[in-house]
């Protein structure tokens, strides 16, 4: 732990002398020179140190992450200025990617087996009620926010609804980070990793099922209607299916630098993704999950073999989100956000509890097993993104509160589940393989 | 849209072809190069995926990929100054340094003097343009012709024995150091940005800054590497501190090359418990980094002007001339295991992947905003005329090495050697890698 923190500080000391040099946000100089590689760099081994730190603290390296993410960001040190946080977005993309790949690769149907429909019941119950509770939230402050100025109650209950959506979003990477950080291994484990991946699966139909609605309601950027949704997912999934090919291909036939590889396959996706308006997430997971499912290639082998990559594009990917959580924002919009953030706790918690009750989930692991539910990271934040840039006019408000909640979550979320993963007794239960993140 | 994705696809796959085994050997059984077989491939096409008919590397892509510049700039330096482990001096054979000395001082200052020469007769205003930036060129092109490719420690492993093999792949390695500390000098003493900047430093200050900033995140790296836990920590500690020392460097315009060069000799100095694996680590991603700074390298050279293809003669013959000249010399003042004058000559004239890394950061510094219009617009002639004669070079001493024979250039380019007097050799007769 000293040692991290004399890093950080040497660190800091390094990165604040560089940037006195150009102290303000100027052109790049040639063709160098533009910082996107100084806060890559930045941004990594501070991360990794503060994770170190943090797990000394005996919290998530991952609240690490984000919290140096968030300190050296522009809303504190601005270290890292808004411009570096916006050129590191490309390692968002294959982060997504990674974390997708991984998931998928680590849920074997076989395995899960009788517990699908507990997974189903769980995600579902808890979904379904945090999307209803959330919405209804919303709309009944609608009267208390600016944005919601001038609308008639038909488009507050679109607004309400995409909200409620956007907001019910779990987060699979902060899930699969922590089980990969503590080593957990167990019934909870793997029920927590199937919920928020089928979670997501909901959420990300849900959204576009609600943008079109609001498409049509307020007329924004068109999403290519029931079309475009058909494509977005099964032709996410196709592409997946051709990628999980690739890779099967790549792994049997030449079987070397496979986390460079990835990595690779994984820009390409994101930047197919942005192009070709397919969904990386879904495209990574399926290609996972075939892999995993529907060949001989053992997931936790590739999910091994790519840690090389993994671990340091998921020390960025989450500084990253960190250094974009915006402190004037959340300042403005902070009673509504944290208003949100209980309703939505709530909600996740009675929901999943119904769920559970409704599948039969043994009591110990209903105990412990809500705390998946309550982070928030990058679909939740993209998502919200995505909000204010296809409506501009009350997207901006509607972003913002989202991400005040977010922030929260992102904060919050986290430390409870690794508290209720070393309580439960599954942390540190998985055989740790040479290089692997972290022993508990 | 499709197109862009398409050709991302393209190269991705021709990246996994070229660092594959079986293409691998492919190469060596052709007596190809890294700059024939797979460098040049990927150069060109960085040069056609930029067409705007084409279409593939677009702005925004290019944009994306730019940081991928800097940062191969940074691996490759740590990779040259990986090279200069002090134990090893220590163990070479007397009079290696005169050799080093010949074969560095002798090819730059020709080629300097050449280009020189030719650059005021590609200007219009003739010998009235000549000046400070003019003397800046024909020092850079000069510290290109320095670095020597270092397939000639294997090709001399098998017809003059493993001790020659070892004193050239030193001096392959030195030489490549030797262009370095050419460039380090002309970033601080020409100094690209000074109007961004907010530091108004003296050129000598600039030097202090460059070796200061090299060493310090070398020892920084050192620390962070004896902490790493595992392969998969290593590894991230290892990119974060490329990226560092890389990323820092290029927001203070000075040379990721230099900077990470000065890192990676710090850190190579250093007592380290695991510094085979490091060097694994760094080897493993050095082939196909390399492969996408070429592909960017690409996007970003402009062929077009005759300039730079009536230079590239100029700088090749200069260079080559002068490698075999200073080969004559060195076999005199030089150490008694060396081959004939011929073969050495020959063995040391390709020209090092590393020459093409120093145009490119030059390139990347001077080229847009470091100069007056007239030298900016100098800066594509001399990326041509660098990568121009590699190819040249290259062509004509593989004809020339078949007919004279005795010499085969089978090799396995950029790789580092490992410390020890042994390691030298035995890297030259196994590997034949002596690294570039």
């Amino acid at each position: 732990v000293i040692r991290a923190a004399l890093l950080l500080a040497v660190l800091v000391t390094l990165v604040f002398g560089a940037r006195s040099f150009l102290p303000q946000e100027t052109p790049a100089i040639g063709l160098v020179g533009s910082g996107a590689t100084l806060a890559f760099g930045f941004v990594l081994l501070a991360a990794l140190q503060s994770g170190t730190l943090f797990h000394g603290l005996r919290m998530p390296r991952l609240t690490g992450y984000l919290v140096c993410g968030f300190l050296a960001g522009p809303s504190v040190a601005n270290l890292v200025t808004e411009r570096m946080v916006a050129d590191l977005k490309l390692v968002n993309g294959v982060a997504i990617g990674l974390i997708a790949l991984s998931a998928g690769g680590e849920l074997n149907f076989r395995r899960v087996g009788g517990r699908l429909g507990a997974i189903v019941a769980t995600g579902g119950g808890a979904l379904a009620m945090a999307i209803a509770i959330l919405s209804v939230v919303v709309l009944a402050c609608s009267p208390l926010l600016a944005f919601f100025g001038g609308m008639g109650w038909t488009q507050r209950a679109v607004v309400a609804l995409t909200m409620g959506v956007v907001f019910s979003a779990l987060s699979p990477t902060v899930v699969l980070a922590l089980l990969s950080e503590t080593g957990s291994a167990g019934p909870i484990s793997e029920m927590s990793l199937g919920i928020v991946v089928v979670g997501d699966l909901v959420i990300v139909v849900a959204f576009a099922a609600v943008n079109a609605l609001a498409s049509a309601t307020f007329g924004g950027a068109d999403a290519g209607g029931l079309g475009g949704l058909l494509w977005h997912i099964f032709g996410s999934i196709g592409v997946g299916l051709v990628f999980g090919l690739v890779l099967l291909v790549y792994l049997k036939l030449v079987n070397a630098r496979v986390a460079l590889f990835v990595f690779g396959m994984c820009f390409l996706c994101a930047e197919a993704g942005t192009r070709l308006h397919i969904d990386p997430l879904l495209v990574c997971l399926t290609a996972g999950l075939f892999l995993e499912n529907l060949t001989d290639i053992e997931g936790s082998k590739l999910v091994h073999e790519i840690l090389p990559a993994a671990m340091p594009t998921f020390a960025v990917f989450f500084a990253v989100a960190g250094a974009g959580l915006h402190w004037e924002v959340f300042r403005a919009v902070a009673p509504v956000a944290v208003g949100l953030v209980v309703a939505r706790g709530v909600a996740l918690f009675v929901g999943g509890r119904a769920g559970m009750r409704v599948a039969r989930v043994p009591r110990e692991e209903r105990r412990w097993l809500h705390f998946a539910l309550y982070s928030q990271s990058g679909i939740a934040i993209g998502l919200s993104v995505l909000l204010r840039e296809r409506f501009p006019g009350w997207g901006e408000g509607a972003s913002a509160c989202l991400l005040g909640g977010i922030m929260v979550n992102e904060l919050v979320g986290p430390p409870l589940f690794k508290a209720a993963l070393s309580r439960s007794g599954e942390a540190g239960r998985r055989p740790q393989p040479d290089g692997a993140v972290a022993p508990h | 849209m499709l197109r862009v994705v398409l050709g991302i696809a393209c190269a991705l796959v021709l990246a996994v072809l070229a660092a594959h085994p079986a293409v691998r050997r492919i190469e060596r059984r052709l007596g190809l190069t890294v700059l024939l077989s797979s460098g040049l491939p990927f150069l060109a096409l960085g040069v056609v995926f930029r067409l705007p008919r084409v279409g593939v590397l677009t702005d925004d892509v290019v944009a994306d990929l730019r940081p991928a510049l800097e940062f191969g700039l940074g691996w490759l330096g740590f990779v040259v100054g990986m090279q200069f482990d002090v134990r090893e001096l220590d163990h070479l054979p007397d009079k290696t340094g005169a050799v080093v000395f010949l074969e560095s001082a002798i090819p730059f200052v020709t080629t300097a003097v050449a280009c020189a020469v030719a650059l005021v007769g590609l200007e219009p205003a003739g010998i009235g343009a000549f000046g400070r930036e003019s003397i800046r060129d024909a020092l850079v092109l000069g510290a290109c012709a320095a670095p020597a490719a270092p397939v000639a420690a294997i090709a001399l492993a098998r017809t003059s024995g493993s001790p020659a093999a070892a004193i050239v792949a030193r001096v392959t390695a030195l030489n490549d150091v030797a262009g370095v500390v050419v460039l380090a000098l002309v970033c601080s003493f020409f100094r690209p940005a000074d109007e961004i900047g907010v530091w108004k430093l003296p050129a000598v200050a600039w030097t202090f800054v460059t070796l200061g900033m090299g060493g310090v995140l070398g020892i920084l790296t050192h620390v962070l590497l004896r902490g790493a836990r595992g392969a998969a920590e290593e590894t991230a500690y290892l990119l974060g501190a490329v990226a560092l020392s890389a990323g820092m460097s290029g927001y203070l315009a000075v040379s990721p090359l230099v900077v990470c060069a000065v890192a990676g000799a710090v850190l190579t100095n250093l007592p380290q418990q695991h510094m085979t694996s490091i060097r694994e680590s760094i080897l493993q991603l050095e082939r196909p980094l390399y492969l996408i700074f070429l592909l960017v390298a690409g996007a970003l050279w402009q062929p077009m002007a005759w300039q730079g293809w009536f230079l590239a003669p100029v700088f090749a013959l200069a260079r080559v001339g002068a490698k075999v000249f200073s080969a004559h010399v060195a076999v005199r003042a030089g150490p008694p295991q060396l081959p004939d004058a011929g073969t050495l000559g020959l063995a040391l004239s390709p020209q090092s992947p590393i020459a093409i890394a120093t145009i490119v950061g030059f390139a990347t510094l001077y080229g847009a905003a470091g100069g007056s219009a007239v030298a900016g617009s100098r800066v594509p002639w001399m990326t041509t005329a660098v990568i121009g004669s590699a190819l040249l070079t290259e062509i004509v001493v593989q004809a020339i090495a078949r007919i004279r024979g005795g010499l085969r250039f089978d090799v396995e380019p950029l790789s580092i050697p490992p410390p020890g007097p042994a390691g030298a050799a035995g890297a030259a007769g196994a590997q034949g890698a002596p690294p570039s």
